[in-house]
């Protein structure tokens, strides 16, 4: 198993490295298959939703640009989870959960806490990544992270993960709670194989987590998490894999612990070997660094897109880490101050590239409550700093609040939410308001678009759907009954979505409602 | 505005304060206890300690500057008032720029004009700016006197009369309470003669006992703020809370209700802290606060629960049981409801509960049958008040305050008002609304309103706890220490006695024996009086005073301070233990022996927070006006990066810290200042291995605090100029001496910075 998933898994770079053998080194093989992928791929401007990605899911956000879209058809607009209609199936998780799911290959994955106890044997505060069917919702295997000893203020108590992998094939990269970046088999080790290098994993039952690698940032790069480190990580679509690294404040909030980061990283995936880090916002991070980043070719220039602790926007050249463009998201007069009254703020969001632009908004941790937001179009093919003139058109003060949601834009639109419960719809060209629906609820999870629909997840327990245009519709109200911190998730014609303790696989019971889905709501 | 304190100290260490308090009007007001009208107002939810109001509501519709506001003051924050004597008090931020402070006011209830206001420092704190003066002030009616519990840890109590301090105690520097940063700290009540206060400690106490940490319960005198007893029923903390007890009487027994922040729910004899019941409701901790309605308290938690993953729950107890009561004390629950910040209410047999994210849910008390749901926001925090005839009023952090009516079967909004400010930002309302005699007070961020109709709208009498159980002499329990926990200076004598409870914890007086002894601390005992006398030996010691009282055992703690002027060379303390007496120290440093000389040493094993951390303060407040010395030397941790430890010396609530990881000398009062003028910060690069002396002085020139403070290569001669200096306009009066460290780089596989003292010295000025 091992030999042909190590030749499926790293065959592109191996066929590159053939062809280029005097350049094969890493970083420049990486670039090439990464330009390659990315053009093949680069979405076309204004592109409609019925061209966009559908099939399998295989990151947060679907795809490296991030754009909160899916162009899955046959996604049902209403279902009730109480009386099980148009629910494939429930399986159950912890009891908290912000891990986006992830659908590849006949598999789900999504981060959760140990709550929920799937491996009966395992008790207590745990980082848990499950790997579920995707058609029957089943559990297959699962992993494990304990809790760092350095207690709430790297690893907060019952959060679980948040990361959401990653997949490239049968190999799926995430963060754990411990600030590791993990390259896990997808197999686990139900194929009988304990892949390596790494092999003492700590939990190796049949259904644990086969770990190929794991990089330590805590401990290895010395970084200093706060609260959690939470990054999705991205790759370049060859061996380069960006992460966040969460670098941060203490427990008394004014003191960063490591000033001198890194707080961006690239790892190759395959030996998983730093292959470079940034320090950009180093010292002047104001609280942690929660956002995951983005990649694309813009233009023809290839560039991971990393929000800072700092409220910057970085453009890094994937191959070296040095910086092509960076934009400040905070007005030169915020002021930064913890509570509501701050005017100043982190980026949480994740940024999304359409168009030749990111769009990216600031938030904060909602401890700190609601306060005024921006989001914000910069242009993505200048160099420098682009603060003034990367800005393509703002939308925030008193429009937009303090918020976690990354947009999603399709067909024009825009849709972008706040804490305090907003829903806007604007033009994706010049920023302008059609229409902003008030859930009365905070928002934590993004807006996303599928299906002629908008759907957005509440902290009441509600997934509110909408009709995709510029005329507000409301077209249903769905009660999950427990917090929907995340983002609902569409692939192979199967809507996913998870609530703090469940996972719900909802499709048109007409369809094909199988007799095995079984699983009774928690 | 502050004038310098003349500070007595009598035996427990409590602090005599007069002349603080500033008097904007009382010559204005007349002090006169009002006359014969339902029982104030006087803790935070009221006078049955449940947010029911024994009246009719009068205010049902209202307008911001309009219709039935009788008037608003200025004074804005994230607390709840009280009502006695026809007075409002709350504990509120107040002032600008480095000047920002906590302060208790006084406004009288008819017109909102201030009469008086107690200003204090915040100090030596991570809580931020926007999270101060969050505590909850409470009134005792019988004296007059106002408790209230600050951001820096004093625990003061107040003349309601003219703000005068009548006395008041250091939680932080004399009883280890641990501030943490998210601005949860308790509140006190008042029950009978006690003041009861809570704190939570984590390696922060003096004493090296089985439990390192724990959340700890302290009835104080309420006349002297002498310690009665202290009472720790539960295991580790979990988190910093701010769940406020009840007092109530069960089958003749008064019990203390608890909530605590190990996620577990205990009652305790209100007069001994003696744990009766435990019920374990959450697996973190617990921050709302119970109500009581004949044998049933009613909890909430939003945290997990320990046998689903459905957050939160709404249960009610028999709260007559003893024991374990986790099993057999569920009288019915309800989980998944997240309401882990907001307390309920009951009224007329209705339980009124209000989730975090501000969905209100209505259950009847005795079944549990939901009767409705209606959500009044987005994010709660403060409490419902409900009225006899049943509305209700409830503040929403989103800038809400709300005015329903309950209709049995369903809730009717009479009146929703929306606080905005001038740039159309929300006005967070964090307190709870109190509600006397048809009026209606809560405060906002920025004001606080007071609603009604001009006519008076006496409220009905409140009803009084049930009967207690009479004592019972044939059968006493248990045995309490006074006072239960005492600092002495050496060859000073202070005389314990012991009291005599029985099961339901009433006093029966004192024991007919007593053998007292003594353990651990330096001093001689006086087997039969009870009478203590320290040492004169001017040397750190620590232990308790045990006695056995009638057959009962007991004890109390106690620890010898030297006076100034101190030398510490350590030379004297036992290797592999740290200092004895000292706060801040237990399980993370040691006196240790290196070429014959010995240090005290911040170790650096263990990488969490409360380890790495180090805040040792080695003696009482002392008057501001003396100087601290010490060596110190820094062992890095090599790795990827050298990491420098941060290390210092503390001085009248300001610290001198060398940072090793900026390269920067911080000189602080509290860091997060908003202007930051409290934070002079001068370039430092500290050398590793290497000793350096520091040296610290506190002086009060002309009202102004004057923080001076030099650090330079020990071996070399000392420097003539000062290397830092902070100007403090709102100066701390009073302080503890001590050591601060932060063993940076602590990881779970690898030692942190190590950092060793020498030669600590604390003397008057020159």
């Amino acid at each position: 198993m091992i030999k042909t998933n190590a030749l499926r898994f790293f065959g592109m770079v191996d066929m590159a490295s053939r062809f280029l053998p005097t350049l094969f080194n890493p970083r420049r093989v990486s670039m090439i298959v990464a330009l390659a992928m990315a053009m093949a791929a680069a979405p076309a401007v204004a592109e409609p939703l019925s061209k966009a990605k559908r099939g399998d899911w295989p990151m947060w956000g679907g795809s490296r640009d991030k754009n909160m879209v899916s162009g899955e058809t046959g996604i049902v607009t209403e279902w009730d989870a109480k009386k099980k209609k148009n629910i494939k199936w429930v399986f159950p998780l912890g009891s908290q959960t912000y891990g986006n799911p992830v659908v590849v290959d006949g598999k789900i994955y999504v981060g959760t806490n140990n709550g929920g106890r799937l491996r009966p044997d395992i008790s207590g505060d745990k980082g848990i990544v499950v790997c579920v069917d995707e058609k029957t919702g089943k559990f297959l295997w699962q992993a494990t992270h304990d809790k760092l000893p350095t207690g709430r203020v790297n690893d907060w108590p019952e959060q679980g993960i948040c990361s959401s992998p990653v997949v490239d094939r049968d190999r799926l990269f995430y963060v754990s709670n411990r600030c590791e970046i993990v390259c896990a088999d997808a197999e686990g080790f139900l194929d009988g194989e304990n892949d390596g290098p790494f092999k003492d994993e700590q939990y190796k039952e049949k259904q644990d987590a086969d770990i190929v690698w794991k990089y330590d940032m805590f401990e290895d790069l010395e970084v200093f998490p706060h609260n959690l480190a939470t990054c999705s990580p991205v790759d370049d679509g060859a061996d380069l894999l960006f992460v966040c690294t969460s670098n941060g404040v203490d427990e008394g909030h004014l003191n960063l612990p490591n000033p001198i980061g890194p707080d961006f990283v690239a790892i190759n995936k395959k030996s998983g070997k730093l292959a470079w880090e940034f320090t950009g916002p180093g010292d002047k991070v104001l609280h942690g660094q929660w956002s995951s980043p983005a990649f694309g070719v813009i233009k023809g220039r290839a560039q991971v897109i990393f929000a800072g602790g700092d409220g910057i926007c970085y453009s890094l050249d994937p191959m070296t880490g040095k910086v092509l463009w960076q934009f400040d998201l905070n007005p030169k007069d915020s002021v930064w101050q913890l509570g509501g009254r701050g005017t100043r703020n982190n980026i949480i969001a994740t940024p999304v590239i359409f168009d030749d632009a990111i769009f990216l908004c600031v938030g904060q941790d909602p401890e700190h409550g609601e306060g005024v937001g921006h989001l914000y179009r910069i242009d993505a093919t200048k160099s420098g700093d682009v603060t003034e003139s990367g800005r393509m058109w703002h939308y925030g003060e008193e429009d937009f609040r303090r918020s976690l949601s990354t947009v999603a834009i399709a067909d024009g639109l825009l849709y972008a939410a706040d804490l305090s419960g907003f829903l806007h719809c604007l033009d994706v060209k010049t920023g302008k308001p059609y229409w902003v629906h008030d859930t009365f609820a905070a928002i934590w999870g993004s807006p996303y678009v599928v299906d002629g629909k908008v759907m957005l997840g509440t902290e009441d327990g509600e997934v509110i759907v909408l009709s995709h245009g510029k005329e507000k519709k409301i077209l249903a109200t769905n009660n999950l009954e427990n917090s929907v911190y995340t983002t609902p998730v569409a692939a192979n014609g199967v809507l996913y979505v998870t609530n703090r303790r469940a996972l719900f696989a909802i499709t048109d019971d007409g369809a094909s409602k199988r007799a095995d889905a079984g699983e009774s709501a928690p | 505005m502050m004038t310098p304190t003349h500070l007595n100290r009598n035996r427990s260490g409590t602090r005599r304060h007069a002349g603080r308090a500033v008097v904007l009007l009382a010559a204005a007001i007349a002090w006169a206890p009002a006359g014969a009208t339902a029982a104030p107002w006087s803790s935070w939810r009221g006078p049955e300690q449940n947010g029911l109001a024994r009246e009719d509501a009068v205010v049902t519709t209202w307008e911001i500057d309009g219709e039935n506001q009788l008037w608003k003051s200025p004074v804005g924050g994230r607390s709840t008032p009280i009502l006695m004597n026809g007075r409002l008090y709350a504990i509120t931020p107040a002032g600008e720029g480095t000047c920002v402070v906590e302060r208790i006011i006084c406004m009288d209830a008819e017109t909102g004009k201030t009469i008086w206001q107690h200003r204090f420092n915040v100090f030596l704190s991570d809580i931020v700016e926007n999270r101060i003066g969050w505590t909850a002030v409470v009134g005792d009616p019988e004296t007059g006197f106002v408790y209230a519990h600050g951001t820096g840890g004093e625990f003061m109590c107040l003349d309601g009369n003219d703000g005068t301090v009548v006395w008041q105690r250091s939680l932080g520097e004399v009883f280890g309470r641990y501030s943490g940063y998210g601005g949860r700290l308790h509140s006190p009540i008042v029950d009978e003669d006690r003041v009861v206060i809570s704190i939570v400690y984590i390696l922060t106490n003096w004493g090296t006992g089985k439990q390192k940490s724990s959340h700890r319960y302290m009835a104080f005198d309420k006349r002297t703020g002498e310690l009665l007893w202290s009472s720790m029923p539960g295991e580790r903390p979990l988190d910093t809370t701010y769940s406020v007890p009840v007092v109530t009487v069960i089958d003749g027994k008064r019990l203390l209700i608890a909530p605590n922040a190990d996620g577990n729910v205990y009652a305790m004899l209100a007069r001994t802290g003696e744990p009766v019941w435990s019920f374990k409701l959450a697996k973190r901790g617990l921050n709302s606060s119970p109500v009581v309605d004949g044998r049933y308290a009613y909890v909430t938690h939003s945290e997990e629960n320990l046998n689903t993953t459905e957050m939160g729950a709404v249960v009610c107890l028999d709260a007559s049981r003893t024991g374990d009561i986790t099993d057999s004390g569920v009288v019915w629950r309800h989980d998944g409801v997240t309401a882990g910040y907001s307390s309920p209410a009951i009224a007329n047999g209705r339980l009124y509960v209000i989730d975090n994210s501000a969905e209100m849910f209505c259950y009847d008390a005795k079944t549990g049958e939901p009767y409705w749901s209606h959500r009044l926001g987005r994010v709660m925090k403060g409490s419902p008040v409900v009225t006899q005839d049943g509305v209700i009023y409830a503040g929403v952090v989103n800038g809400v305050f709300q005015i329903l009516r309950d209709d049995g079967d369903h809730v009717t909004t009479l009146s929703t008002v929306e606080f905005k400010r001038d740039d159309n930002q929300i006005v967070e309302i964090f307190g709870s609304p109190i509600v006397r005699d048809g009026r209606v007070y809560f405060m906002h961020r920025y004001a606080t309103l007071c609603l009604g109709s001009k006519s008076p709208a006496p409220a009905a009498e409140s009803v009084a706890m049930a009967e207690e159980a009479a004592p019972n002499p044939e059968k006493p329990t248990h045995v309490r220490v006074v006072p239960a926990e005492v600092t002495l200076a050496p060859g000073e004598q202070v005389t314990f006695t012991a009291r005599l409870y029985d099961a339901n914890g009433r006093l029966l007086g004192a024991p007919k024996s007593a053998g007292w002894g003594v353990k651990g601390v330096a001093a001689r005992m006086d087997g039969k009086s009870g009478a203590a006398t320290a040492a004169t030996d001017p040397a750190f010691s620590e232990g308790t005073i045990n006695v056995v009282a009638d057959g009962l055992p007991a004890m109390a703690r106690v620890r010898v301070c030297p006076p100034l002027p101190i030398h510490e060379t350590f030379d004297k303390m036992p290797v592999g233990q740290p200092p004895p007496g000292w706060l801040g120290v237990d399980a993370k440093t040691a006196v240790v022996e290196q070429d014959g000389n010995k240090t005290f040493r911040k170790l650096a094993k263990s990488p969490s927070a409360p380890y790495m951390r180090m805040r040792a303060f080695t003696l009482p407040p002392q008057p501001i006006g003396y100087t601290v010395e010490a060596d110190m030397f820094a062992t890095p941790r090599r790795g990827r990066r050298v990491v420098l430890p941060d290390m210092g010396l503390i001085n009248c609530r300001y610290q001198l810290i060398m940072e090793g990881q900026t390269g920067q000398l911080l000189l602080s009062r509290w860091k997060d200042e908003p202007v930051h003028g409290l934070r002079q910060r001068v370039p430092f690069e500290m050398k590793p291995e290497t000793w350096y002396r520091a040296k610290m002085r506190s002086e009060l020139q002309d009202g102004t605090a004057h923080m001076r403070a030099k650090v330079w290569p020990r071996g070399e001669a000392e420097p003539e100029d000062w290397t830092i200096e902070l100007q403090d306009e709102c100066p701390n009066l009073e302080g503890s001496p001590g050591l601060d460290a932060y063993s940076n780089g602590t990881t779970v596989k690898k030692e942190g910075a190590i950092v060793d003292f020498d030669n600590f010295r604390v003397y008057l000025n020159d």
